[in-house]
């Protein structure tokens, strides 16, 4: 799992510059009505990238657990390909997604390929065994594990202010329509 | 944070005011700059009304910003406030003077940047002097274009 955690490493930050840069201070999508369906999908990548980012570099799972976390990869998937076909739309009014963004989203889907090949070549063996949780540590620096654990709260957290922000957008859109 | 900025200009009151006061000539006074465009205003600076535009930070990142004008108080002062944008507060003061042909303009912002984006220390070494050379090439930029001024002005009166 050592390919597939460095991997995750340069994912997690390239996501964390793309919040940063481009979907909290460009466009500031949390405050903007037409983002809502946008934030609904990025606040399921909360819980998604910090369950990976806890187990990816610290447990081997095996039996039923392998294909729960292979699962997770499937989610993950299908939300980029949701978040991909509504960003348009979300961000048209803000001029469209920056040509910066598009090239951070470029590159941060093909470490993602890169890192389930990563992890379908070097894990496959786990589903064929009895189903169970080891925690053992891949081969890289205990800082970088360490570092994995705390981007996992922030992606949590940034996921709650996701969902928070969709819920207070969906009642300024209910509160507007019923104005008008 | 406070910012003042001042220029005078040889026009009297009346037609710098309605220069200043069509969102639409924003694009004109920041025409030095490549990276701003203005994405949708309201056609005025009355309260309740809204001017979207964007700056493009050092040639990468796009910026959008969305101020509600709040208060109009011709030909000497107007207001606006943001409401969506990166900072956590953002009031720009318009202020006007006139002494017969000519006219002190005058823009006091208040400006506060959130503490996870550095808050004041970022604000202070790397916003203000951005905002400091965007109001020094406004200046410029105005003392180039004064001789259009009325022009503009008649141009957007009668369009209204």
């Amino acid at each position: 799992m050592e390919l597939t955690s460095y991997l995750l490493l340069a994912v997690g930050i390239l996501g964390y510059v793309d919040i940063l840069l481009y979907h909290a201070i460009s466009h500031g999508i949390r405050s903007h009505v037409d983002s809502r369906e946008e934030l609904i999908v990025h606040s399921l990548r909360g819980p998604t990238y910090a369950t990976l980012f806890v187990i990816v570099p610290n447990f081997t799972l095996h039996g039923l657990y392998f294909w729960v976390l292979v699962g997770v990869f499937v989610f993950d998937i299908a939300v980029s390909i949701v978040d991909f076909a509504i960003e348009g739309k979300s961000r048209k009014f803000l001029g469209g997604l920056p040509p910066g963004e598009y090239v951070l989203h470029m590159l941060i889907a093909m470490l993602f390929g890169g890192l389930v090949v990563s992890f379908a070549v070097s894990c496959h063996g786990w589903a064929h065994a009895a189903t169970a949780i080891d925690y053992a540590p891949a081969g890289v620096p205990a800082i970088i594990r360490l570092g994995m654990a705390i981007m996992a709260a922030f992606v949590l957290y940034s996921g709650f202010l996701d969902a928070r922000a969709a819920v207070r957008l969906g009642q300024i859109r209910t509160s507007t329509a019923s104005d008008s | 944070m406070k910012l003042l900025f001042e220029s005078t200009i040889d026009k009297p009151i009346g037609p710098v005011f309605d220069f200043f006061e069509d969102p639409a000539n924003l694009a004109v006074i920041h025409a030095a700059e490549p990276g701003f465009w203005v994405i949708r205003h309201d056609g005025s600076v009355h309260p309740g009304c809204r001017t979207w535009f964007g700056i493009n930070v050092a040639h990468v990142l796009p910026v959008v910003f969305g101020f509600k004008h709040t208060e109009y108080s011709p030909p000497h002062r107007f207001v606006e406030e943001m409401y969506h944008g990166p900072f956590s507060r953002f009031v720009h003061i318009h202020e006007f003077e006139g002494n017969g042909e000519r006219t002190l303009i005058r823009d006091i912002l208040e400006i506060e940047l959130p503490y996870y984006y550095g808050g004041e220390i970022v604000m202070a070494r790397a916003v203000a002097p951005v905002i400091k050379k965007t109001f020094a090439d406004r200046a410029a930029t105005l003392e180039r274009i004064k001789d259009r001024i009325s022009d503009s002005v008649i141009v957007n009166t009668t369009s209204r």
